[in-house]
């Protein structure tokens, strides 16, 4: 290898030694960062459309800092003190925001979902009675993706199963990731479901079109509620 | 760059990764290499009445005497190896979405929470009872790191110049 390569990967070998902190660069690190980022988007585009953003932990108390699940869970355990936002439009149902719930599909199959757009009713009643919400309830559902390189395929047809079982009128299920690829987006193009590819910070217009679709939603929701 | 030296960068860049604890980014960008790039191919189609190839000048001879028909193409999809130069960019883009950008996302996110509940501190734990939470984010953690990463950036820039 020549010496100035030699020299730059040299580098980027220092450079990595500084930045690199394990508990933010690993893989499923990464992928709980991105949902959270999906969450910010959410309560983002929610506030632009006129909501009132409160936040509440699973108790039902304001939580002093945000804790979000790792991994998917229930939106009524209470092992820990995970925060969701509440969302109020003037003269319409309140609406939640969680990270990382179950909720259960048209089939009446419990689907694991990233970032999810729940009534506030629905919510309650099932905290009270520790069960997963209808998605019938769920007006929003974000399956978030986080990867270095071009998203494999398989995520697109996973995700279609996902929206199959839950779409309906009114209600919107959407691929978010932070890469692409030309199949994938060819793929869910081609069957007519809702994606934003390439979301991170700095990217503006993807992160400002998944925003804005957001809107669009919230701006039918208050429309119709 | 020639092809041997995109060989030889690629394969530096991967044990760096894996040296870095970064194995996982290394695996995607393998797993990316191995499919390779989507393309399209022009293909003869196989008559579906002889299995022969269509035009092929023995096909009256076994079908009988009746209209010739045209030689029929299409276009299907193929994938197809990525060139070395390709291997590196693919591994310096892995690189920079796998270390940069969760950064700028964990930045993003110490903002949005100091706004949101004033506190700068986000936890991610496990829906199990007594678990310590798996990543803890707040200002000291990032941004230190988010400015290292700007150096990285630029080295990364440099190298995909090559």
């Amino acid at each position: 290898m020549p010496d100035n390569r030699q020299q730059m990967v040299n580098e980027v070998a220092v450079a990595l030694g500084s930045v690199v902190a394990p508990s933010l660069t690993s893989k499923s690190a990464a992928s709980d960062l991105f949902e959270a980022f999906v969450f910010s988007i959410v309560i983002g585009a929610a506030r632009t459309e006129g909501a009132q953003v409160a936040y509440e932990t699973v108790r039902g108390t304001s939580p002093s800092q945000f804790i979000f699940r790792t991994s998917p869970g229930y939106i009524y355990s209470t092992e820990q003190d995970y925060t969701h936002a509440i969302l109020s439009f003037a003269g319409t149902p309140e609406l939640e925001v969680h990270v990382g719930v179950r909720f259960s599909g048209r089939s009446r199959v419990l689907h694991e979902c990233d970032v999810a757009v729940v009534d506030r009713a629905e919510a309650i009643t099932c905290r009270i009675n520790r069960v997963p919400p209808r998605h019938t309830h769920v007006w929003l559902v974000f399956e978030c993706k986080f990867y270095t390189t071009s998203l494999p395929l398989g995520l697109g047809r996973s995700f279609m199963g996902l929206d199959v079982d839950f779409s309906q009128k009114h209600h919107r299920c959407y691929f978010v990731a932070n890469t692409s690829s030309d199949s994938l987006q060819r793929f869910l193009a081609h069957h007519k479901r809702n994606w934003e590819c390439g979301v991170e910070p700095g990217r503006v217009i993807a992160v400002d079109r998944l925003r804005n679709e957001i809107q669009n939603w919230v701006k039918n929701y208050i429309a119709i509620a | 760059m020639t092809d041997d030296e995109g060989r030889e960068l690629y394969s530096e860049l991967l044990d760096l990764l894996r040296r870095q604890g970064l194995a996982w980014i290394a695996e995607q960008i393998e797993d990316e290499v191995s499919i390779g790039r989507p393309d399209k191919k022009e293909v003869n189609e196989v008559d579906p009445l002889v299995g022969r190839f269509r035009g092929i000048e023995s096909r009256e001879a076994q079908v009988g005497p009746h209209k010739r028909q045209r030689k029929r193409t299409s276009e299907f999809p193929a994938t197809v190896d990525f060139s070395p130069e390709e291997r590196v960019r693919i591994a310096l883009g892995a690189l920079r979405s796998g270390t940069v950008v969760p950064l700028l996302i964990a930045r993003a996110l110490v903002d949005f929470a100091q706004r949101e509940v004033g506190n700068s501190r986000l936890v991610f734990v496990r829906p199990l009872e007594g678990v310590e939470p798996e990543v803890v984010v707040d200002d000291q953690l990032v941004s230190p790191r988010v400015d290292a990463s700007q150096k990285l950036e630029a080295s990364l820039e440099r190298l995909s110049k090559l």
